[in-house]
């Protein structure tokens, strides 16, 4: 079944609908795949064989009618911060541990909707908050690559890079609000694509921080984490910031020619300290580009070293407002107290972990009466300041390229200080913040033998465009990332 | 802008989580919200605050019953059974006799 695992989603498409394998045939192998591996890399915390048996008969019957969905038997792991119906969503919490939702959230829905085959929901940061996975109530998933090094797979949506680097999923979803699709999909070898702001509604999706969540695909390669990404992009009007956008492909990404493009390099990121191997790669990358005509130019977005403290200040004051709603008293866990008000303070006390708990009085302190205005405000200035800097440097040039991190996965068991592991996101929040679309691709691997990404940004809404140029990258750095190459078997 | 015990001990009440001082010093808060400050340099004169990248205003729709007779599906996850029997949230005792 091994040639089952490596295939893409646009090869597996091909077979499925020439009916040289079925969907029941390509599921299956998923499924033994994860009996075998799935509890040594943690990377799902519910697994839905039956109904992803049943999605695949469903595929079965379509092909053989001869009316396939776009994706129709594709089998994808969701990030299990994606409500999904009928099927337990945990955002990684304690708080949401036995939490059956009653509806569908839209991204899920638009999956079933292209006849994805749904294997099951993957690990994550608890509400997506962390860089490493290791915040999940559940523990964190691992990386396959060099799997007895016990290393993290990246966070927050490392249930999935997990998955799909390992051959568990062919593909899957993640979230975005500083970095958590695009630093999990570099340090696993994989294509994660942050895309535009509003571009895939957030409906049903466990929310972190609302004005930066962003739902995008993740994949092994370009073309493929753009049919995911055409499954989940469209407008949604239950979600008020859903933009009246669409991104579609068919097959594959039409070739970009480089020769009519103008790329940016980032000025204030030259400063920034980066490992011998992402500079190497990146480099190497970049002479790639230019030696098959594209034009290389300079540009400068001043704040965009302060994006992280920013960040850091935005993102856990929405966060501590999205969750106040864990209250247990209509849905999730509930510790009794004395009263009201003590019963409130022990489930929360004893629903959240201590990452979800430090965000909270953060950003409960920055938007407290007296430093509303010093740390609140002042950050959504200097977000103005990142976005208008983003805007004036797409006026000299087309598409951005930068790092995606400045080295390879860490051990899981590295012990950085909370400070240390908010500096993960240095290359990823100011994307967040602009709302802009940034796609991390494979550059290379590093002598360690472990793979580096890097990010492809560019304009609102040019997310094709992003992907097209990520597509060449993905080709001068040639990375095999077939899952049974990653893990050895 | 450091902020004392105290101060750290009202937001986590105001937040309704119960933590004890020694847990609250543990999470080195101070040192994350220390680092904050270096955006106070930063001159921000007549900068607009963005605080959503979504560039349309929000939209409107009628006012219109989408979804209904759900009550029984909505309190399929309610904590607490013995409300759930009988068609309500059974929640903790508000006020005082």
């Amino acid at each position: 079944m091994t040639h089952l695992i490596n295939l893409t989603i646009t090869k597996a498409l091909q077979k499925l609908k020439s009916g040289e394998i079925t969907a029941t045939e390509l599921t299956q192998a998923y499924l033994d795949r994860i009996e075998k591996f799935g509890a040594d890399l943690n990377c799902y915390i519910t697994v839905t064989p039956e109904r992803a048996l049943a999605d695949a008969a469903a595929s079965d019957a379509r092909y053989a009618a001869g009316n396939p969905l776009p994706l129709d038997g594709i089998p994808i792991g969701m990030k299990d911060l994606f409500a999904t119906r009928g099927i337990r969503t945990t955002a990684a919490s304690k708080m949401l541990e036995n939490f059956i939702p009653e509806y569908e959230s839209t991204v899920s829905q638009k999956f079933i909707d292209s006849g994805a085959v749904l294997l099951g929901k993957t690990n994550l940061d608890e509400f997506a908050m962390g860089t490493t996975s290791k915040t999940s109530f559940f523990g964190a998933p691992i990386n396959p690559w060099q799997i007895e090094k016990n290393l993290t797979p990246g966070g927050s949506s490392g249930g999935t890079t997990s998955a799909v680097a390992s051959g568990l999923a062919i593909g899957g979803t993640g979230t975005d609000t500083g970095g958590s699709i695009r630093f999990p999909a570099a340090i696993t070898g994989l294509v994660g694509m942050k895309p535009t702001y509003g571009l895939c509604s957030r409906w049903g999706c466990v929310a972190f921080a609302s004005s930066l969540d962003t739902p995008g695909p993740i994949a092994r390669t370009v073309d493929d984490a753009a049919l995911l990404l055409s499954a989940m992009a469209g407008h949604d009007e239950k979600d008020s910031t859903s933009a009246a956008a669409n991104f579609y492909v068919k097959d594959e990404l039409p070739i970009i020619e480089l020769k009519k493009l103008r790329i940016g390099l980032i000025k204030e990121f030259d400063s920034v300290e980066i490992s011998n191997d992402m500079k190497r790669l990146f480099d190497a990358r970049i002479s790639d580009l230019k030696s098959a005509g594209a034009e290389i130019v300079t540009v400068s977005i001043p704040n965009i070293l302060d994006a992280l403290a920013a960040y850091y200040i935005i993102a856990p004051a929405e966060a501590s407002s999205n969750l106040a709603r864990y209250d247990g008293m209509r849905y999730g866990l509930r510790v009794e107290g004395s009263d009201l008000i003590d019963t409130y303070k022990k489930t929360r006390a004893a629903g959240f972990g201590e990452e979800v708990k430090r965000r909270m009085v953060v950003g409960t302190a920055v938007l407290s009466s007296e430093s509303y205005e010093v740390y609140f405000m002042q950050a959504a200035r200097v977000r103005r300041l990142i976005a208008d800097a983003f805007d004036r440097a797409f006026e000299q040039c087309d598409l951005i390229v930068c790092p995606s991190s400045a080295g390879t996965a860490l051990p899981l068991d590295s012990d950085l200080t909370p400070l240390e592991y908010y500096a993960l996101d240095l290359f990823t929040v100011a994307q967040n913040l602009a709302g802009i679309p940034a796609c991390s691709v494979p550059c290379g691997l590093a002598e360690n033998k472990l793979p580096l990404g890097m990010q492809v940004v560019g304009q609102k809404f040019d997310d094709m465009r992003v992907l097209q140029l990520a597509k060449h990258i993905e080709k001068f750095a040639g990375l095999d990332n077939k899952p049974t190459k990653i893990l050895g078997k | 802008m450091a902020f004392s015990k105290q101060q750290l001990q009202k937001f986590a009440h105001l937040i309704r989580i119960e933590i004890s001082d020694e847990k609250l010093s543990e999470m080195k808060i101070d040192s994350v919200i220390e680092w904050l400050d270096k955006l106070q340099k930063i001159d921000t004169t007549n900068v607009v605050p963005m605080l959503s990248p979504s560039a349309h205003s929000l939209p409107r729709r009628s006012d219109i019953v989408t979804e209904k007779n759900s009550r029984d599906s909505i309190l399929k996850n309610a904590p607490d059974d013995a409300g759930k029997a009988r068609g309500y949230f059974a929640v903790p005792k508000v006020m005082d006799e």
